[in-house]
């Protein structure tokens, strides 16, 4: 994943995050949304067995996506945390979520169900993660 | 890519118990349930196992957008009253979600590349645990079991395809019990679906009368490939329902015993 120049024209501001900063915390309203622009984050959930990380993303990826479709009332479904030193892009979601609005309802209504998909296949992740006997 | 075709939605009328989609069957649509209920089915050895009811508002039949018109469709679902869903044929939702801004586009490509790796990592994890044994009751009562079976499908591991892979087939086949002082009386079955390790056959119910298939009985079966190869084994009941076609009973069969030959056939025919 690189950082695409069609991406440029939507980040609003760059902001240096040190190591180990949490980004977005699991179960906090109103996220924004932001592009990596360089160094790694892991996505991190709370299972009854800990806290498991997930995935772990680097230059390109878009994080806090879920509110471009879902809006702000939406709670954050992860944390997000710097590892190492990162540099975030924070993204003019209220144009991304302009440009969705004028998309087919059958089209708005597939992407936000496979979103919701993303959301529940994450959370049985950690659940299957956290009651693994081992 | 070509002019992409232009087909609209569409809405369709089912009445109860009317198949709207078949499991293992190649499809072209995505649905949205506007009306009534629908059932979702997952198929496994000859038995339809409930997973899901949906109502309206739901939509269903998604991975063919996320996984393609190629892979089979992994529910089989039925409606379950008088029923309205809305259909969307799968090249006009890729022709307006190719037709997106293309940040918009490059985000959401994000989104489902993730789930897609989600889909599969359930999978992974849901092995393990299936591994150990599960009572039926346990399958029909969880969404995540079923989610096994559609990420099998797709799953790129050849591993877990070598292990699980099973083929929809409908072979006729003659099978007799098996055992010290049983009466070798010869029944005729259909096979609906083979593995490696067992198949799933539906047998007139008559049969039954004939001879009880309970849960441990080993049966002698034989049945021809359609390559023209005969193959031979024994097996041991593992689960006798009753049939989706009425009048017959659904028997999931494990082999217990196969000789080199036929199992050597049975590999081939399972190659994907």
């Amino acid at each position: 994943m690189s950082i695409e120049p069609i991406m440029r024209d939507y980040i609003l501001q760059e902001r240096e995050i040190p190591d180990r900063t949490i980004i977005i915390k699991e179960g906090t309203p109103g996220i924004l949304t932001y592009v990596v622009l360089s160094g790694r984050v892991k996505i991190k959930k709370k299972t009854p067995r800990g806290v498991l990380t997930v995935d772990t993303l680097g230059e390109g990826a878009i994080i806090g996506e879920m509110r471009l479709l879902t809006g702000d009332s939406l709670t954050a479904t992860a944390t997000v945390v710097a590892d190492g030193a990162v540099k975030i892009g924070q993204l003019d979601s209220n144009r991304l979520a302009r440009e969705f609005g004028t998309q087919s309802p059958q089209l708005q209504d597939l992407l936000r169900s496979l979103i919701l998909n993303l959301k529940r296949a994450t959370d049985q992740v950690s659940g299957l993660a956290g009651t693994e006997g081992q | 890519m070509a002019a992409p075709r232009k087909i609209p939605p569409v809405r369709l009328r089912y009445s109860t118990g009317d198949l709207i989609v078949k499991q293992g069957a190649y499809g072209a649509a995505v649905f949205k349930l506007i009306k009534g209920q629908v059932e979702v089915f997952s198929e496994s050895e000859g038995l339809e196992l409930l997973v899901a009811t949906l109502s309206p508002g739901v939509l269903f039949n998604e991975s063919i957008f996320v996984y393609g018109t190629s892979v089979p469709q992994p529910y089989t679902i039925r409606a379950a009253s008088e029923t309205e869903v809305e259909a969307w044929h799968v090249d006009w939702l890729r022709a307006e979600y190719e037709a997106m801004p293309p940040f918009l586009n490059l985000v959401l490509d994000q989104s489902i590349q993730r789930l897609k790796r989600m889909e599969a990592l359930v999978a992974r994890a849901e092995d393990q645990h299936r591994s150990q044994p599960q009572p039926v009751v346990a399958l029909t009562s969880r969404p995540e079991q079923a989610e096994v079976a559609k990420a099998l499908a797709t799953d790129e591991s050849g591993q877990a395809q070598r292990q699980y892979y099973r083929r929809d087939v409908d072979l006729e086949c003659l099978y007799q019990p098996y055992g010290p002082g049983v009466v070798k009386k010869k029944l005729f079955g259909r096979v609906r679906d083979l593995s490696r390790t067992g198949a799933g056959i539906e047998v007139p119910g008559k049969n039954l009368e004939h001879y009880p298939h309970s849960v441990g009985q080993t049966f002698r079966v034989n049945l021809t490939l359609p390559n023209g190869q005969e193959i031979t084994f024994l097996a041991k009941v593992m689960r006798s329902a009753t049939g989706v076609v009425s009048g017959t009973q659904a028997i999931g069969l494990a082999i217990t015993d196969i000789d080199y030959e036929s199992q050597k056939q049975l590999g081939f025919f399972l190659m994907p």
